[in-house]
């Protein structure tokens, strides 16, 4: 009983988190937008571009990309090659351990990734942007912290198989 | 060579077992790199490829995703379908060719095959059915006319060809055009032939008075006017191909609220839709980049070049046998996963045998997008069969085959006359 209620929590917990996520990803492409739009409008109507604009569509970029990537792992998202579905699908054993491993390895995957990306985020401190002067270090700081969410998100996906809805895939 | 061999054969087990595309292709690059160079420096190289990952002209991916969410939660592909049979539908085989031409319309704003096959399923199916178009027909037209949209911009597949093959994203864009509208012309003979051996196949629609056609038209005009705007801007060079996908996402949405549809639930579909696409797309980039260092590293892409100006094969023969590759990869791999593993080793070989590499790329896809339509895995056919249940693939595969052979036929004139594609970019 306890048991029930403490992993319902924390699927709470994990789809706030998603949404969390979701949203500030959301968020920050209509931001990218608005401001490409409104660069080419400024440029043209008012001979008046914005000069920073490329700066900061690639910061927020940068960011929106990997939180993009979180909810994708954390939805099971994969693109993958499925070749061999026939013969998987009479090996489910197999299966469940080949799905198993890839999950282990998608989490450590981005424990390394985010581990390195920190290295990178140090290596950048000082470093500024050459329109705006803003550091580098923190867009590299984020995308480290969206890497280890990354991870925590794909850990759960083992974990818990069942709470991982299969994602609309949206390929080609 | 040989740590280049042993690099393909290991994505190729690891991609086999199911690993995502992207894992595996990061993971061999990271370890082949670290073979020449050392742990460290590898992960070094790695971080840094992800830290690039969010370039300024990768923008354009979401964007165009973004406006084309906006125009299939708004009910624009209903609009389309009723606009082109208001026209055509009285034609043998009518509703068939609506549903291409309107599969078309679609694509001019979508950049994906699979959504353009789903979202017209769901609109030009029932209308086929009801006036006793086979189902394997109905079926089959749908899916090839969803192909439509990997080729009329814009197009996500040729957005990765252009940063895997560092070529001008706009240019590649207009070079798809025409192409593009090739390809619906000869899906709508391709209708006009079956119909014609068996009129019982296609039977006419109703004819429809002009101010019913007019008011049809009218509601498809706003996608129209947006293709135009984005490709006019293209091409007359007022913007970029990232200004332009924000324009588009941006008067995608304009388009929907003026339609009367833009409520907070298709505003966060449409984006929470591009993120995760976004999201599922973007780890294969990184994955590319990882391995594509690392086949720099074995020297195999100059030794590949070395061999092409050696043997200087004749460059039909060569064209032939690559579209003759990926025909048959199109048939085992998804379009993006085709593209990112084989695009490393192709590109330098096509570079030193002389190719344009936007012409090249036009039919690397056009080629590609076959691989949707055919069995055992063709994507469009299974899409459909999971949007209507009870739905059998093997008569719509068969069903296929005259799309198949327009297609084929397609690529050879494009070989052939070069200029059909390369006419527009060539005059940006």
């Amino acid at each position: 009983m306890s048991i029930r209620t403490e992993s319902g929590a924390a699927d709470t917990l994990r789809a706030r988190l998603l949404r969390i996520i979701e949203y500030a990803s959301a968020i920050l492409l209509a931001g990218i937008m608005l401001l490409t739009v409104t660069d080419v409008v400024a440029r043209y109507l008012f001979h008046n571009p914005i000069p920073a604009s490329f700066e900061l569509t690639e910061m927020a970029m940068q960011v929106m990309i990997y939180l993009g990537i979180a909810v994708a792992v954390a939805t099971n998202d994969h693109i993958k090659v499925t070749l061999l579905d026939s013969l998987f699908v009479r090996l489910p054993r197999l299966e469940r351990s080949v799905n198993r491993l890839s999950g282990v390895l998608i989490a450590v995957a981005f424990v390394f990734l985010g581990y390195t990306m920190t290295e990178l985020a140090r290596g950048k401190a000082g470093d500024l942007t050459s329109v705006l002067g803003w550091p580098v270090a923190p867009v590299a700081w984020a995308i480290a912290a969206a890497m280890f969410l990354s991870a925590i998100l794909a850990s759960w996906a083992v974990i818990r198989p069942a709470v991982a809805p299969v994602g609309d895939g949206d390929a080609a | 060579m040989i740590e280049f061999s042993l690099g393909i054969l290991g994505l190729l087990v690891l991609i086999l077992l199911r690993l995502p595309v992207a894992l595996a292709m990061g993971l061999v690059g990271f370890v082949g790199y670290a073979h020449y160079m050392s742990y460290s420096i590898a992960g070094k190289m790695v971080a840094g490829s992800a830290f690039e990952l969010g370039g300024y002209m990768l923008t354009v991916i979401p964007l165009f995703v973004l406006m084309g969410n906006f125009v299939s939660t708004s009910g624009l592909g209903h609009s389309l379908f009723r606009a082109a049979y208001a026209f055509l539908g009285r034609l043998p085989g009518g509703l068939a060719v609506s549903a291409i031409l309107a599969s078309g319309g679609f694509a001019a704003i979508s950049g994906s095959s699979v959504a353009s096959a789903a979202t017209m399923a769901k609109v030009s199916y029932p209308p086929m059915r009801s006036f006793g178009y086979a189902e394997p027909f109905s079926l089959a037209t749908i899916a090839a006319g969803g192909t439509l949209g990997i080729l009329i911009p814009p197009s996500v597949v040729l957005i990765i060809y252009g940063i895997l093959a560092e070529q001008n994203i706009a240019k590649l864009f207009l070079a798809g055009v025409i192409p593009g509208l090739l390809g619906l012309l000869l899906y709508m003979l391709a209708v006009m032939f079956v119909v014609a051996r068996d009129p019982s196949a296609g039977p006419r629609g109703e004819a429809m008075p002009w101010p019913e056609r007019w008011r049809a038209l009218r509601d498809v005009w706003g996608v129209i006017a947006l293709f135009a705007l984005v490709m006019g801007g293209l091409y007359g060079g007022v913007f970029t191909a990232t200004e332009g996908a924000g324009i588009g996402a941006m008067g995608a949405l304009l388009l929907t609220w003026l339609r009367g549809q833009l409520t907070l639930q298709v505003l966060r579909n449409a984006f929470l839709g591009a993120v995760r696409t976004t999201g599922a797309l973007f780890p294969i980039l990184l994955g590319a980049t990882v391995l594509s260092n690392f086949i720099g590293m074995t020297g195999a892409p100059e030794i590949l070049a070395d061999w092409i100006y050696e043997v200087e094969p004749s460059p039909v023969l060569l064209l032939f046998l690559i579209v003759l590759l990926y025909l048959f990869l199109g048939c085992f791999f998804e379009s993006y996963s085709t593209l990112f593993i084989t695009m490393p080793i192709i590109l330098p070989l096509v570079e030193a045998a002389g190719f344009d590499l936007i012409w090249f790329g036009i039919i690397v896809v056009v080629t590609i997008e076959i691989g949707l339509l055919t069995p055992p895995f063709g994507m469009n056919v299974f899409v459909l069969t999971s949007v209507l249940r009870n739905v059998a693939a093997g008569p719509v595969f068969r069903a296929l085959i005259p799309f198949i052979v327009s297609d084929l036929f397609r690529i050879l004139l494009l070989a052939l006359f070069p200029a059909l594609v390369l006419f527009l970019p060539n005059h940006m």
